[in-house]
């Protein structure tokens, strides 16, 4: 809408914006190294959890030959062996993805977008209701984060829906804290107090104004809990709270019978732990050079 | 600064109330009826009458037994009056379960007859509910176990010191590796020490604890043929075996903490060394340990703290899974057996016992940071 486009406004079409992500790409590259090589591990995750049924050799709980394919070590055939039950444990890997993927994205989705709403109004009121959030918050806060999702797992119950409540309810305090620094800062500005004499509603007010400031330090705070929040459902997959078997999950298919028959295979335990490891690696890399990047206290600091 | 304290503790005690609070409120939205699921879970018996329901009511505290005599099963009836004051004097749940099996019940050398008992379950309105809790949270009553029928408070004695050793011993090493790890990346910032210290911080974060746990147990148990003591041997017993013990466990915990604490160290002296005051304390050619300890580390050492304190609860939740992969006699594999078989009660306390420890240290640390940060301590 060309018409209605203020002269200083600087809006970008799309296309403009196609071409300007290239070099933008290669400066990101360039300036952190560490961060790309985080992000493309996030992108490969990603796509395999996209493809697994493309990707895998097997299905992930086909017993091969029967079952009597037990226990092979990593090979050509099976890449990463196979486990006790004679599946083949790259498969499981591949579809492990999935869940770690789907579980991560969506708790961080859930708890981030909460924490953000809920601070960005509270604090925007002020007064009482900043109070009342922030005791709320402190009470959450004062929960050891896989604690409450364990407690949260046996109130509501095994499945993929809960463990993304469950998951997503810890990093609610943290984003609420990092959006309220930023409200009470962008609240008292002038173009605020613009705003509000032009006579715009508490409702534009929040989300022209407000809002698009909270954005740089809500991507900063959502990337660096997406890393906590897989290892989160690593771990309550582990503690046997996950979802019910035979679904591939690499925090269960690390313990368990993988424990009992660690001295015979081990590539049982190691192969889903690397994944694991190899994933929030990628995330927290990833995390840190968005931060690097996008929080100015921090830039240039390290 | 006793401005300061009070209204530290004040807000830690409106803080504790509210986990409380919300420790109540959670157990009572489970779907469902929550003595019904206590009781349907395997382990249990089959059969779930109406008076099972209405025993677990009680014993999860969603109900109160109401005892009587029951006047017209006496043939003489004087006395009956004290005889009925005896009676309600008891355990009603202990009456309510001799009613309900037949057995006949000794109240102060007489021995009644359950026909000749009342005892009738009434369902407590939520608001009573809520206060006897919050009135049995402050005195540390949390009815008995589930599992094992006994007060959930003596079963958290048992577990308790296990899983203090191992936090008192992963706080230690967190300091004493976080520390310095932080400090030589910020002093040699892009050079080998440095990317060494950050691979070692960002491994910490990146590496879930119980996967270190299990790291541990499989090098262990290849290379040495080791394996995890099924028999746990309490400190005072034997102190150094005991340290043998909890070494790896509160390693695995402390493995992510030390990367946390790392970092922060490094961000926080890589600001402070940029300071005028380092500047100067340079420029009067005092010496590198001296400028780093007595003039950087002594300003940097305030952020660490705090995160110090805020990383508590993160070392809690990583302690529930390595006391699961050690197979270690601890709250957190007592929080976990609890979960899984809906021992209500026990959940219920375990969660607001942590949330107390939290908060503590948390306070702790305020007041540290009060006392070491001239700023607040003279305001």
């Amino acid at each position: 809408m060309p018409g209605s486009t203020p002269a200083y406004a600087t809006h970008r079409s799309w296309g403009e914006r196609l071409r300007l992500f290239g070099p933008a790409l290669v400066r990101f590259v360039r300036s952190k190294p560490l961060g790309a090589v985080g992000g493309l591990i996030v992108i490969v995750m990603f796509l395999v959890a996209v493809f697994a049924p493309w990707l895998a050799p097997y299905s992930p709980e086909e017993f091969i030959d029967g079952g009597s394919a037990r226990l092979h070590p990593p090979s050509w055939d099976y890449p990463m062996g196979t486990d006790n039950l004679g599946r083949d444990i790259l498969s499981r890997v591949i579809y492990g993805a999935q869940l770690s993927m789907l579980v991560g994205l969506l708790s961080t989705l859930f708890g981030t977008g909460l924490g953000a709403l809920v601070a960005l109004f509270s604090t925007y009121a002020g007064g009482r209701w900043d109070l009342i959030v922030q005791r709320l918050m402190d009470i959450l806060w004062s929960f050891p984060s896989l604690i409450i999702a364990v407690v949260i797992i046996a109130v509501l119950g095994r499945s993929t829906s809960n463990l993304v409540v469950a998951i997503g309810i810890v990093v609610i305090p943290s984003t609420a804290r990092v959006v309220r620094s930023t409200v009470l800062a962008v609240k008292e500005t002038e173009y605020v107090q613009a705003a509000r004499a032009a006579g715009a509603s508490h409702l534009r007010i929040i989300f022209r104004h407000v809002a698009p400031n909270c954005v740089a330090p809500y991507i900063v705070i959502a990337t660096a809990s997406l890393g906590g929040a897989i290892i989160t459902e690593a771990s309550l997959s582990f503690l046997g709270l996950g979802v019910p078997p035979p679904a591939p999950s690499w925090g269960r298919d690390l313990f368990g019978s993988a424990q009992k028959f660690a001295e015979l295979a081990p590539w049982m335990p190691i192969m889903p732990g690397i994944a694991i490891s190899v994933t929030v690696y990628g995330f927290n890399l990833f995390g840190d050079a968005i931060r690097d990047l996008l929080d100015p206290r921090l830039r240039g600091s390290r | 600064m006793w401005v300061y304290i009070i209204k530290r503790l004040l807000l830690g005690v409106v803080t504790i109330y509210g986990v409380a609070t919300l420790v109540f409120f959670l157990m009572r939205v489970v779907p469902g009826d929550p003595a019904l699921i206590a009781l349907s879970e395997p382990g249990r018996d089959a059969r779930v009458s109406e008076q099972m329901v209405d025993a677990m009511r009680v014993r999860l505290g969603f109900a109160r037994v109401e005892v009587g005599l029951n006047r017209d099963a006496f043939e003489n009836r004087s006395g009956l009056d004290e005889l009925e004051a005896a009676l309600q004097a008891l355990d009603g749940e202990a009456v309510l379960n001799s009613v309900n099996s037949g057995a006949p019940l000794n109240v102060g050398g007489t021995i009644l007859k359950p026909k000749q008992v009342r005892a009738t379950v009434h369902r407590i309105p939520l608001l009573t509910q809520y206060l006897e809790w919050m009135w049995n949270s402050t005195r540390f009553e949390f009815g008995n176990s589930l599992k094992v029928n006994r007060p959930v408070v003596d079963e958290w004695m048992r577990f308790f010191p296990v899983t203090a050793s191992i936090v008192i011993l992963a706080a230690g090493m967190t300091l004493i590796a976080g520390l310095p790890i932080g400090i030589i990346s910020a002093i040699r910032q892009d050079r080998f020490a440095d990317y060494l210290g950050r691979i070692v911080s960002i491994a910490g974060l990146s590496l879930p604890s119980f996967w270190v746990a299990l790291l541990i147990i499989l090098g262990m148990v290849i290379w040495f043929g080791w394996l995890p003591p099924l028999e746990y041997v309490p400190v005072w017993e034997a102190p150094l075996q005991s340290l043998q013990q909890m070494f790896f466990p509160a390693f695995a915990v402390a493995f992510a903490q030390i990367g946390v604490i790392a970092r922060m160290t490094r961000s926080s002296m890589l600001e402070v060394l940029r300071e005028d005051y380092v500047t100067t304390a340079w420029s009067k050619g005092l010496a590198e340990s001296t400028v780093v300890t007595r003039h950087a580390l002594k300003n940097a050492f305030l952020p660490v703290l705090t995160v110090f304190g805020l990383q508590f609860g993160f070392a809690i939740g990583g302690l529930v899974v390595v006391e699961r992969a050690f197979n270690l006699p601890g709250l957190g594999n007592f929080l976990v057996d609890s979960v899984v078989f809906r021992d209500y009660n026990s959940i219920q306390a375990t969660l607001f016992a942590t949330a107390i420890f939290v908060t503590a240290a948390n306070l702790l640390v305020d007041l540290a940071y009060a006392w070491f940060n001239p700023r607040i301590r003279y305001t």
